[in-house]
């Protein structure tokens, strides 16, 4: 099972344009409303046209705008989602499920039907109507509905966003089990920074209708392609600085008059001494260090100028005493505690190299 | 509740239908006057406030039929010139008025429209598939037109074969003579019945059909004054529209005489 | 402070009740009219009643049913597609709405009558006329009624959220199936509110008829025709039309209620 996505249109005021392919795998489609999200998701769904694009399932072609192809929605098999669900509210569950179906009243209708709602959790609700049931077991027969034809892809828009948190950490869950058992791709659109790196084996950012960066978690969360896709990832930190040396895979910075190796990294070459950068680091991955040693490289001396607790981690602001940025860290409850860690108290800070990520430094970086 | 039903009856019709819903003083005399009649009687109101300036006349054109059941409703009526005598009789077998006059009389005539080759001649109303107008039963024209078509069978000049195909070429009842007029004039009617008074007004889009001397009749207009006690202004105004003045307004318009 | 309370509630007691009593009062007058007059339920057996009462329940049928065909594909495509005059043609369907039925009565004589726009070709060419027929009585009825039902549909398909036609289709759904099986059921009240207006509108159609179609028992004499003709008349005079208008009164009771029924029955909460 694979897909390939490529599309781009206008929207309203900017330009959409986005361009991805996976197996079967769960891609996050994260960025803040009006990103263009959902709109690849109409698009991969054929509910609308690119003005330029190439979409491909499982070597199906369902948009080619050179060869004039636009499968309809109904012939694409994408089982979609939407935030409100759209459950039929004059059928029962059955029904809703069932309404996929070619042939809906057959013997196979109803096993298949008795399948998914197994599948699903929601034996004993086949008779229910939708108003009747409760915010989880709804997801679940919107889900059981997106999957009963013969669906290859799952396009799921925000699907959890109107739920408790309660409920969403249980259908997260369940989320992650169903893609194991059926081995489907699934886009899911969110703009949930902590749902979006439990469930993504891959990350797609996108911003102003555009997608800025597509690549495995681990490598889109540690190493943003841009200062933008940084800060929509959540990045702390961001160091303005200027490359003193570039050596091997390692960068050697200047930044608030402190000296920073970074990497290694794979795009090390492509920077050159003298050039002014940005160095990220996420908040969890600076360290607090007992012994106050004064290192030459990625050390420094910082006050605790904030410590707020959210019970289980505590986030904090540093204001440096000496050479080297402020910057804000997170730290669990537990070595928190341990380090005694107090409003005032004075720290050395380090960065780790390999935590150091270098961008380019953009014109219009925010 | 049939006193309360009464009143607020009367006040709607008061407001409704007379337009005009002042108090009855000596000086308005409120004219209830079958819509045939319409064109000469604003002229006679004129020629009327003109030597008796003390008195203000106010009109209500409607079909006499209307009229009458508004009268027996105690709409706010002084006099009432209807356009035959079967309504004036509602009136009067109500108890609402005391002994009418004719003041003149308003011939049945056949119109067609004047580019239309359908009815050039009498005969030609029994035609089949002619759209032949006229207006219904209980108002006057339409009372003069069903006498006029009897009168043609009792004399002998048409069988009831004739009527027959004019009663199958019958495609409306109008409820008023201008009705009519319009039909015949849009051409949506073949021919129509109308009075010669509205003839008489019409332009160039209708022609006159010449009728048999037979069913050429005519209706009389009786006028009454309404109530035990007829106000003066209501006097004057019948004794006017009696004189030779209120007459050669009438014979202008189209009328005969009494 | 409490007795501005009580003042407020008096005030809005005295208004309902004012409206009540204007309300209920003419239909009181004309009950109390019908009870005194001993001729009341044979006038309404009378032919001309019956005659004019099958007639008003068929033309405004078939008005209705054609409202319904030519009319919803039209309040589909008005709220669901965005198109160039657009609220042009929004505006349109309101026009009947706003404009006195006299008015369409004449609308109609100049297009469809035997000189009119479209009306003296179709006579040329087929020999159909369209004045003093049933069928005038229907195109006058639908054209002045019709826009209500539109109206209604309009409102009811945007009533909808399009997520479930958009899901409907890519679970499998063409477009007739969606709007058949998902969008059909989901505007169902309000088209039922339509259908009902249009329905009683068509029937107390007076004007326009009147006007374009004639009067004629039988033909084209429905029951507000019949109710002023008989109103006009010495031998019906204020009694029949009091009779033919308890007659209508009833039958259109009758069948709004009916429809209620019909319409709580399979109301869903969504």
């Amino acid at each position: 099972m694979s897909f390939s996505f490529d599309a781009s249109m206008h929207l309203g005021n900017f330009r959409y344009e986005a361009a991805f392919a996976a197996d079967s795998e769960l891609v996050v489609l994260f960025g803040h409303s009006g990103a263009g999200k959902s709109v690849t998701l109409q698009l991969f769904a054929g509910l609308m046209r690119p003005e330029r694009g190439h979409i491909q399932l499982n070597g199906r072609v369902l948009t080619d705008t050179t060869a004039r192809i636009h499968v309809r929605p109904p012939e694409r098999h994408v089982g979609y989602v939407v935030q409100e669900l759209a459950l039929f509210p004059h059928m029962d569950v059955r029904q809703n499920i069932a309404f996929a179906l070619d042939d809906r009243r057959g013997a196979a209708a109803r096993k298949r039907v008795d399948g998914l709602l197994e599948l699903l959790d929601l034996e004993g609700y086949g008779a229910r109507m939708p108003r009747s049931l409760s915010g989880g077991q709804r997801q679940r027969v919107a889900l059981a509905r997106a999957l009963a034809a013969a669906t290859e892809i799952l396009l799921l828009d925000e699907p959890f966003s109107a739920l408790d948190e309660s409920l969403r950490e249980g259908l997260r869950g369940e989320l992650l089990r169903l893609r194991r058992e059926l081995g489907l791709p699934v886009l899911f659109v969110t703009h949930d920074l902590r749902e979006a790196h439990l469930l993504a084996d891959r990350l797609a950012i996108f911003d102003e209708g555009k997608l800025l960066q597509f690549g495995l978690r681990d490598d889109v969360f540690r190493r943003p392609a841009s200062p933008r896709v940084a800060t929509l990832t959540g990045v702390a930190n961001l160091i303005p600085g200027r490359v003193l040396e570039a050596r091997e895979g390692r960068l050697l910075l200047e930044c608030a008059g402190m000296r920073l190796w970074c990497g290694p990294q794979p795009d090390a070459g492509c920077f050159r001494a003298g050039q002014a950068v940005v160095a990220a680091i996420r908040a969890e991955l600076v360290n607090f260090t007992r012994h106050g040693e004064d290192h030459e490289f990625n050390h420094l001396q910082a006050r605790v100028a904030e410590d707020l607790s959210y019970g289980a981690v505590h986030t904090i602001r540093l204001e440096a005493t000496g050479r080297g940025p402020d910057l804000r860290a997170e730290i669990a409850a537990r070595p928190h505690s341990v380090l005694g860690i107090k409003p005032g108290s004075v720290w050395t800070i380090e960065l780790p190299p390999e935590d150091v990520h270098v961008m380019a430094a953009e014109a219009n970086a925010s | 509740m049939k006193l309360i039903a009464a009143a607020l009856s009367a006040v709607l019709w008061a407001a409704a239908l007379s337009g005009c819903a002042t108090n009855s003083s000596d000086e308005d005399v409120t004219v209830y006057a079958a819509s045939s009649l319409t064109d000469a009687f604003v002229a006679i109101g004129e020629a009327f406030e003109e030597t008796n300036p003390q008195y203000r006349v106010h009109f209500n054109f409607a079909a006499s039929s209307e009229l009458a059941v508004q009268i027996n409703e105690r709409a706010p009526a002084d006099v009432f010139a209807s356009a035959n005598e079967a309504q004036m009789q509602v009136v009067l077998d109500a108890g609402n008025a005391g002994a009418p006059a004719v003041f003149t009389r308003n011939e049945l005539a056949l119109a067609a429209p004047a580019d239309s080759d359908v009815v050039t001649v009498f005969d030609d109303i029994a035609a089949p598939g002619a759209i032949i107008v006229a207006a219904a039963p209980d108002v006057p024209v339409g009372e003069l037109f069903h006498r006029a078509m009897d009168a043609l069978l009792t004399s002998g000049v048409r069988d009831q074969a004739f009527l027959d195909a004019v009663t199958a070429n019958l495609a409306s009842e109008e409820s008023n003579v201008r009705a009519v007029l319009t039909r015949v004039e849009l051409g949506e009617a073949d021919a129509g019945f109308i009075y010669a008074t509205d003839l008489a007004i019409a332009g160039d889009t209708v022609r006159r059909i010449l009728m048999p001397a037979e069913a050429r009749l005519s209706s009389a207009y009786p006028i009454v004054a309404i109530g035990d006690e007829p106000t003066e202004g209501a006097t004057a105004f019948i004794t006017f529209v009696l004189s030779g003045a209120g007459q050669a307004v009438l014979t202008s318009y189209g009328f005969s005489q009494p | 402070m409490i007795s501005g309370r009580i003042a407020g509630r008096t005030t809005v007691a005295l208004l309902v009740f004012a409206f009540a009593l204007f309300y209920v009062l003419p239909f009181a007058g004309l009950v109390e009219r019908a009870a005194e007059d001993g001729r009341t339920f044979e006038l309404m057996k009378s032919d001309v009643a019956l005659d004019a009462l099958r007639l008003s329940l068929i033309t405004s049928t078939v008005a209705t049913v054609l409202a319904i065909l030519l009319g919803t594909p039209v309040a589909h495509i008005i709220a669901r597609r965005q198109f160039r005059g657009r609220s042009l043609a929004n505006a349109l369907i309101d026009l009947p709405i706003i404009l006195p039925p006299t008015v369409a009565g004449v609308a109609l004589l100049t297009a469809f009558g035997r000189r009119g726009l479209v009306g003296e070709p179709i006579e040329d060419l087929l020999g159909i006329t369209f004045g003093f027929t049933t069928t005038a009585v229907v195109m006058a009825q639908l054209l002045v009624a019709g826009p209500f039902y539109v109206r209604a549909a309009i409102a009811g398909f945007e009533s909808v959220s399009p997520d479930y036609e958009r899901v409907a289709s890519t679970l499998g759904a063409g477009e007739w199936r969606t709007f058949r099986e998902v969008l059909l059921p989901l505007a169902r009240s309000n088209l039922l509110a339509g259908i009902v207006l249009c329905w009683t509108r068509a029937m107390g159609e007076l004007g326009a008829t009147l006007l374009f179609a004639g009067n004629l028992r039988g033909e084209t004499q429905t029951m507000p025709l019949a109710i002023l003709q008989a109103f006009e008349s010495r031998d019906l005079g204020l009694p029949g039309a009091i009779a033919l208008s308890l007659m209508l009164i009833t039958v259109a009771l009758v069948i709004l209620v009916a429809l209620r029924l019909v319409t709580h029955r399979s109301a869903y909460e969504l």
